[in-house]
């Protein structure tokens, strides 16, 4: 009941505990930023009065202002350009007082508290399928029996998680914050188990033996429940749990047979916190310390394959040697190679992007095969981001694309197909339930594109039609999601705004482009400090229908003027233009984001201010190497905060 | 046993009856409960929440010109003509005035009437006050369900409505299947009880074994999950300890429900099954959020394509396909499936007087005006006989409160005594006995310009709001005599006075205007203040 308000802060900022002191930068504020920044003005609605008092430091809402600030302030977007920028000394004395309040802790740089990690449905799902060598996801098959939209059984017994904080469902926080559904695990190791029990070829990977025997020797018995805790509960050493599972089988097994007990002992492990959390051992250090071989093996295989680790893993942890440094290499390499990766493009990049949505929101549902097409179109292309080392910014633009023949969308010119590659992929996935029909089911191919119509992610069918209404573009709906999905810039809906009308008059003037209509609406100074960024991503992108298709006309026959000029001044005359201006001058927000999405999702929570030097350092170590996806990757686990633990 | 079965109704309400949903092959068999020894039966009751975000076109609500007993129901409410006499239409209930605006806040002020400082911790919802009271009578505590799949991802705490004692929202449930197994299979199935029974005081230990070593921090997530443990036995626990022969047999006629596709089946699926719960007095507390406040579903069996929080902004959407039509079909629908979920409870008899009688439902938004979101004068309709102490067939106009007060009565109707929750003020009155309220505004000859000097103005009148279609912007305040003047400010103006909240009242308005056409105009109001 108790300990609950101490939970939610997990997670959350870590301050310095000797101050450091705040009447120097307050000075600043004073007189460069309350003109317009007061209580009275508000100007932008902000207000930075309260920032003044070194007493609520600790309170959330006065950290985050003050990473705007420093946000802003290092960015050189404020003071306003027609004001008196701030000497060199002033934005010094800013940024050090900020780093040394909230992003070191008594001057050296640090992780957080390490929250505990409740395994996602998603991650639950995987596990139980590794464990038992069983398959327990819907199937990659089409069938008119099988609907895309089908969940799979686990899928209607667990309940699903709710994205927290940093965006995703594996949140530790998240997690932490709701109740876990002991019923529904019970109902779902069951069920698990007796698919496990039905399998003479899992039974046997566990077990040792195909054929059930009428006994078992006591030493045969602690051997197959040691192996299965070890691996069930990865690795985390506690003779005492493996004791009480030892017990519930002797319990069991008096004069009956052995294999009921052994599954009974089986379901008590699984239902054992070892399993449901992702338990480390703790040495109290307020300062990051290493995780042991076998902690890192899980917060590998959970980061890459969402899942537990294998036995490769499990050897290697065992013996000491995952730490290595040219080992460890090799094994993100070899993960990344597995079918398994498939795991950051279906629910990293799923969730992160939000196209999971094609197949999972009824609302997008046209056809089976359009679902399942325009979903694979971006599934693919994220994977071949992985599987071949590609350039992350080609998610903003690319010569090739996965192209579907159901999406009814086709990249002009003519395309040249490549190789395919997820042939591992459908090897491991694709399989046909007994007694069900397969339909035909032509997947993506991989082609070369001349034009500059299409090309990265976000100009593909899936993204264009879940930022669309159901039978209308809406680019500001466009607009939004690319700046708060790709250049991280986290757009806040306003509270109330004007109406947008059709029937607007400029000077007595009928405006009747979207534009204009727009420029109108959004004149104002509070309005035009977000929709100056809003709307040219979203105009440029009219040229694509709600279906994602390519368009030079509406539906009237008024013709489609995705033609725009950025904050900066730069202008584009097609969407192809505005990805490269995209690319050129927003590179660094689109390159921290990107880092600060997959750090979030491999450490399960949100990026807090002390996260920046790792951050940064990711992203000058991309800079260099061509914003290789495996530099991304690798950089993430090398950094303290995937590797290291602070209590 | 016989005698009871008849009360099964044969139809259900729901659409598509026949295919038998496809459960989970889990060990689903049908109850075999052991009873021990009977308890003196007490009388149930039930309190439901029916929460449909995105609020609705005030003008489209709104009751005009009715006295207490005399009143004739609005566009959106006219599916309850045949529920008049089933319900109590509120009017002047508030929420939290600081929520205003925000989609987040209004979901949660709905049911805890305050806003929190953090928003992963929310203030103990009423619902939940009310669980934790009578929670113990049944076997699942209470209910919180969903049957709109939208989820938002910014802000998690927009995306419930139930919290409980330490603030943390409840789960809910969005699958009427799983619904269906939890309430009528799982743990009506003695051995699925007695296996879990076993293995959970195994796992007992096993959480002893783990948690000796782990970090206080841990340790503070991880008692949840003996808490969670503790729960399952608890509930399994009743089934040993209550003797309940009239659930058995009710629960003996339990049909599977039909697979739901849309959100209308889901509604409807899961309105049937808070009957069923209801009436196998399962639970007795249950709350549906049948609309997200930032909804993106669409309603296609309704002919509307748009999606809803794009309609429920329908000053800026109004011209639309579907527009303000077709928020107005999709509010008018909701209120009928409100109107079906009353006639269902009276149709379940329970064993005094029906289902219905013995419940309180209250179905309403976090917010009024859906363009606005204005948190006065919410929509609210209370609908039951709460054992009694509702008396229905009335429509009540408060002067101004806070639904803490309402929150308050909903908890004293069902046991739990309170002196004060949120942001109440006191109990409300006018719910178990009539309000005889003096009508709230009358004109006594005083509404007028009170005061002008240059392009300034004051003025005392009942501040309105333009129903135009097509003038949506527009702002009335009504004198003594008939004269309607004209009010067009900017839009920061009226979010920033919060205008809208004072719609309906008297007032006092302090402005600047300009003269058009001869015709005064005020174009920037300065002060309102609701008298």
């Amino acid at each position: 009941m108790r300990g609950f308000t101490h939970i939610i802060l997990i997670g959350g900022f870590c301050f310095n505990t000797a101050a450091v002191d705040i009447q120097p930068v307050a000075k600043i504020l004073d007189s460069r930023c309350l003109d317009c920044h007061d209580a009275e003005t508000r100007k932008g609605g902000i207000n930075l009065t309260k920032l003044l008092a070194a007493d609520n430091l600790n309170e959330p809402k006065t950290a985050a202002l003050w990473e705007k600030v420093d946000q802003v302030v290092r960015a050189g977007e404020m003071p306003p350009k027609k004001k008196k920028p701030l000497t060199a000394p002033e934005k010094t004395q800013l940024a050090k007082w900020y780093e040394l309040t909230y992003v070191l802790k008594n001057g050296k740089e640090h992780i957080g508290q390490t929250a505990l990690r409740r395994l996602s449905r998603y991650e639950l799902i995987n596990t139980l399928e590794d464990l038992l060598y069983i398959s327990l996801k819907r199937p990659y098959v089409f069938s008119p029996e099988v609907p895309a939209l089908l969940p799979s059984t686990l899928e209607t017994i667990l309940p699903a998680d709710a994205p927290g904080e940093s965006g995703f469902h594996n949140d530790a926080e998240q997690l932490a914050g709701s109740k876990p559904p002991i019923l529904e695990y019970a109902q779902a190791f069951e069920y698990a188990l007796r698919k496990f029990a039905q399998s003479p070829e899992a039974r046997n990977k566990v077990f040792g033996f195909k054929e059930e025997p009428k006994t078992l020797a006591e030493n045969a018995a602690k051997k197959i429940l040691q192996r299965f805790t070890r691996r069930a509960w990865r690795g985390y050493p506690n003779e005492e749990n493996e004791l009480v599972v030892w017990k519930t089988y002797q319990k069991q097994q008096k004069n009956k047979d052995p294999v009921p007990a052994l599954l009974h002992a089986m379901k008590t492990a699984l239902l054992s916190p070892a399993f449901i959390y992702r338990m480390e051992t703790i040495k109290d250090q307020g300062t990051p310390y290493d995780i042991s071989d076998y902690e890192l093996a899980s917060r590998l295989s959970y980061f890459l394959w969402a899942s537990m680790p294998d036995e490769e893993l499990f050897t290697l942890a065992q013996n000491g040697q995952l730490q290595e440094k040219s080992v460890l290499s090799a094994q993100i390499e070899r993960l990344l190679n597995s079918p398994k990766r498939l795991s950051l493009a279906e629910d990293f990049a799923g969730q992160w992007l939000g196209f999971s949505e094609i197949v999972s929101n009824r609302v997008f549902y046209r056809n089976q095969n359009w679902n399942r097409g325009v979903y694979d179109e971006v599934l693919f292309f994220f994977d071949e981001l992985i599987r071949s080392d590609r350039s992350i910014l080609e998610i903003i633009d690319s010569d090739w694309i996965y192209q579907s023949n159901y999406t009814g969308v086709r990249a002009g010119g003519s395309n040249t197909s490549l190789p395919s590659r997820y042939e591992d992929i459908f090897k491991w996935r694709r399989q046909r339930p007994e007694g069900i029909r397969e339909r035909f089911y032509d997947p993506p191919r991989l082609i070369k594109i001349k034009n500059d119509q299409r090309g990265g992610i976000i100009t593909s069918v899936g993204i264009l039609r879940t930022t669309s209404a159901p039978e209308k573009t809406n680019p500001i709906r466009r607009g939004v999601w690319m700046l708060d999905k790709i250049i991280g810039r986290k757009m806040h809906a306003p509270e109330n705004v004007p109406a947008l009308s059709k029937s607007q008059k400029v000077d007595g003037k009928r405006l009747v482009d979207l534009a204009d209509i727009l420029k109108a609406h959004t004149s104002k100074a509070i309005c035009t400090s977000c929709h100056k960024h809003i709307d040219p991503i979203g105009l440029g992108l009219e040229s694509y229908d709600p279906y994602g298709k390519w368009r030079t006309s509406y539906k009237n026959k008024r013709p489609i003027k995705a033609f725009g000029q950025f904050p900066n001044g730069d202008q584009f005359q097609t969407p192809g233009q505005m990805k490269q201006i995209l690319i050129n001058e927003y590179q660094k927000p689109i390159v921290k984001n990107m880092v600060e999405r997959m750090l979030s999702y491999a450490i399960g929570r949100k990026i807090n201010p002390h996260d920046r030097p790792v951050v940064e350092r990711i992203c000058a170590a991309l800079e260099e190497n061509e914003f290789r996806m495996n530099t991304l990757i690798q950089g993430i686990i090398s950094s303290p905060q995937f590797k290291n633990r602070q209590d | 046993m016989s005698k009871e079965s008849y009360l099964i109704p044969r139809r259900s309400f729901l659409r598509g009856v026949g295919a038998a949903l496809a459960l989970p092959s889990l060990e689903i068999m049908s109850p075999a409960l052991s009873y021990g020894k009977t308890a003196p039966a007490k009388k149930a009751l039930r309190t439901a929440v029916l929460f449909k975000g995105a609020g609705v076109n005030p003008s489209s609500w709104d009751i005009t010109g009715a006295t207490e007993t005399e009143f004739t129901l609005s566009k959106i409410l006219s599916p309850l003509e045949k529920n008049k006499k089933d319900i109590v239409i509120l009017r002047n209930i508030d929420t939290d005035q600081r929520a205003n605006g925000g989609h987040p806040h209004v979901t949660v002020t709905f049911m805890t009437g305050q806003l929190r400082k953090s928003r992963l911790i929310q203030r103990h919802s009423f619902d939940q006050v009310i669980a934790d009271h009578v929670g113990r009578e049944t076997p699942i505590k209470s209910l919180a369900l969903r049957s709109d799949m939208y989820l938002d991802a910014n802000d998690p705490s927009e995306n419930f409505i139930s919290y409980d004692a330490e603030g943390k929202p409840l789960p809910v449930e969005d699958k009427p299947e799983i619904l269906f197994n939890r309430l009528f299979k799982g743990f009506h199935n003695g051995d699925f009880r007695k296996r879990t029974t076993s293995v959970l005081d195994e796992v007992k230990d096993s959480y002893a074994a783990i948690v000796r070593k782990a970090s206080s921090q841990d340790k503070q997530v991880l008692e949840q999950y003996l808490q969670s443990i503790r729960e399952v036995e608890r509930d399994i626990e009743k089934f040993k300890t209550q003797n309940n022969p009239t659930r058995e047999a009710r629960l003996k006629g339990i049909q599977p429900i039909p697979p739901a596709n849309n959100i209308g089946d889901r509604t409807s699926a899961m309105l049937e099954l808070m009957a069923l719960a209801f009436w196998t007095d399962m639970t007795r507390v249950c709350t549906l959020m049948m609309a997200h406040t930032e909804s993106r579903s669409t309603f296609e069996f309704l002919g509307i394509n748009d999606e809803l929080h794009m309609l429920s902004h329908f000053v800026r959407t109004r011209n639309r396909s579907s527009g303000l039509s077709g928020y107005d079909k999709i509010n008018h629908w909701y209120i009928q499936q409100f109107g079906r979920f009353i006639d269902r409870l009276k149709s379940l008899k329970d064993n005094d007087g029906t289902v219905f009688d013995n419940s309180a439902i209250l179905f309403g938004s976090g917010i009024k005006h859906g363009d606005y979101h204005s948190v006065s004068d919410l929509p609210l309709v209370l609908a039951g006989g709460g054992g009694g102490k509702i008396l229905p067939g009335r429509y009540v106009e408060y002067p101004n409160v806070p639904n803490g007060n309402l929150h308050l009565k909903l908890m004293e109707i069902m046991g739990v005594e309170r002196e004060q929750y949120g942001n109440s003020t006191g109990v409300l009155t006018g719910i178990s006995e009539k309000a005889n309220l003096a009508p709230r505004y009358v004109d006594d000859g005083t509404w007028k310009v009170v005061k002008e000097t240059g392009n300034k103005i004051e003025i005392k009148g009942m501040l309105k709001i333009s129903v135009k279609p097509d003038d949506l912007n527009l702002y009335l305040v009504q004198l003594s005599n008939k004269e309607q003047l004209e009010i067009r400010p900017s839009f920061g103006n009226v979010h920033n006075l919060k205008l809208d909240a004072c719609v309906g009242s008297v007032v006092n308005l302090e402005g600047e205007f300009t003269v058009k056409d001869g015709r005064k105009i005020i174009t920037k109001v300065s002060h309102c203040k609701r008298l």
